[in-house]
């Protein structure tokens, strides 16, 4: 755990500060501290249900804590604003448009925001190894490949935080080196991540710092 | 918001509930069209393209169109993985009001999908007119067909596009409402919660018509679609009482539903 002083450190992008969430009688978040620094990786392990994507959709704020207050670059998540801006995500598995080519897909979400065109829509889809001409339906996608459409969306709008929930599924071998390539590619342009992984290699090789979830309860293992 | 509720619709293609909406409208329209149908082939006479105006006249047959109205608006809000992507760039406020905005684009569709099969299942026996046409005028309140009924009161009331407008109007402001109950519903509870409650307020329309109650048709929208509750003497209701319930009943749950949108926990969801 981490003091009040440090969390509100002014490098710090995301702050979370005594977060509690309860399901029913079962307490998923026991008020967790932690911030995240502006150009890091942070790697989340911990087994299934312990917490880790609910700590994620906290912090871009799908769920509403109990108790507790979330900040991302010093704005309140539920007060200040009721979502996470300029995030980027992948948390369970990525859903797509079936019936519509990767293309598509994104530009039916870059449309949301304005902030990209078409040819950078293509280059994001190139750079996590599809073909942005591809007429392929995502519904025909494998499970890799929906996995780096997934990766895709998350990062086309260059935002300063992503946060990822097993990024990797379903990912092969070259699949996997590629977008470990990819996410120090944007840490090193000062991007903060926040990853949570089952492979403690991907953890390994990848983060900077590593906390770990269980029954609720976040602790910094290094 | 436009483009958060035009997201849905771009589900409609891949989703099989949508189909089996979409067979039921053609097979309830067929049922109810039928009669109809034989009589204006019998006789070799053409029909107008404005039966969607007796369409909801019949009791069972409105049950029918509003059950699949249900099915197709029961997993409202909509959340599933594809949706969480959009959330997070648009925030929850501006989310849920393209929701709401697609709740009444879906139940104005669904109602012109239900008027179009009415025309099309007459085909090849259709013919362009502003009069309701030989068939209509004779089958209204007539002994001309006992199996499909068409009021007299509908006939002798309005111009068949003033029906029609009228008919398409309460129409979809009902399917709003029942879609905003069921939106609204299922922010508290599972996904059952909702369309039972809208499926509760549909069957009520049944109850309000055989009630000695006559009163209770006054809370009873489904009731009103048959466009008959308009000359019911003093237990019928008025234009501006229609207006006023449906546009107030509707903004009191979107503001309900945007009340609760701050606090519900957005889950992605398997698509039903």
């Amino acid at each position: 755990m981490e003091k009040t002083d440090d969390l509100q450190a002014k490098d710090s992008v995301i702050v979370v500060e005594d977060a509690v969430k309860r399901y029913d009688a079962q307490t998923v978040l026991q008020h967790v501290n932690v911030s995240f620094k502006k150009g890091r990786i942070y790697g989340i392990i911990g087994r299934n249900g312990s917490g880790k994507t609910v700590l994620f959709k906290s912090i871009c704020g799908f769920v509403t804590l109990d108790s507790g207050r979330i900040f991302v670059r010093g704005k309140q998540i539920g007060k200040d604003e009721d979502m996470a801006q300029d995030v980027g995500m992948i948390i369970e598995n990525p859903g797509f448009l079936p019936g519509y080519s990767a293309f598509r897909n994104l530009k039916f979400l870059a449309m949301l925001k304005k902030k990209i065109n078409e040819e950078q829509i293509r280059e994001t889809i190139r750079k996590v190894g599809l073909d942005p001409d591809s007429r392929k339906k995502v519904g025909k996608f494998s499970m890799g490949m929906r996995q780096r459409l997934g990766i895709a969306q998350a990062v086309m709008e260059d935002p300063d935080i992503l946060i990822l929930d097993e990024p990797f599924n379903g990912l092969d071998k070259q699949g996997v080196d590629e977008m470990r390539s990819l996410l120090l590619e944007l840490k090193g342009r000062g991007k903060t991540i926040l990853l949570a992984s089952h492979n403690s290699e991907d953890i390994r090789v990848l983060c900077d710092h590593v906390y770990e979830m269980d029954g609720g309860n976040l602790e910094q293992m290094s | 918001m436009f483009r958060i509720a035009m997201m849905n619709f771009r589900k409609w293609e891949s989703n099989y509930r949508v189909y089996v909406v979409l067979a039921s409208v053609l097979v309830f329209t067929y049922i109810r069209t039928d009669p109809v149908r034989t009589y204006a082939q019998g006789l070799g006479l053409s029909v107008t393209p404005y039966f969607f105006s007796f369409q909801m006249a019949d009791e069972i047959t409105r049950l029918l169109f509003y059950f699949a109205l249900i099915l197709l608006l029961c997993d409202a809000p909509f959340t599933d993985g594809q949706q969480m992507f959009v959330l997070i760039r648009t925030g929850r406020r501006k989310w849920f009001l393209g929701q709401i905005l697609y709740i009444f684009l879906a139940s104005a569709v669904y109602f012109l999908v239900v008027a179009a099969a009415s025309v099309v299942l007459f085909i090849p026996y259709v013919a362009p007119s502003l009069q309701w046409g030989s068939v209509f005028t004779a089958c209204a309140g007539g002994n001309a067909l006992t199996e499909t009924y068409i009021p007299d009161i509908i006939v002798k009331s309005y111009t068949p596009v003033q029906a029609w407008m009228l008919a398409y109007a309460v129409n979809t402001g009902t399917g709003m409402l029942l879609g905003l109950l069921i939106f609204w519903g299922n922010l508290f509870r599972s996904r059952i919660f909702g369309p039972a409650m809208a499926m509760g307020w549909v069957l009520f329309s049944n109850v309000a018509a055989w009630s000695y109650i006559k009163m209770v048709s006054f809370i009873s929208p489904v009731s009103w679609v048959g466009l008959t509750m308009f000359h019911s003497g003093e237990f019928g209701v008025t234009y501006g009482y229609v207006a006023a319930f449906l546009v107030g009943s509707c903004v009191l749950l979107s503001v309900l539903i945007l009340y609760r949108s701050r606090y519900y926990n957005i889950e992605a969801l398997e698509e039903i």
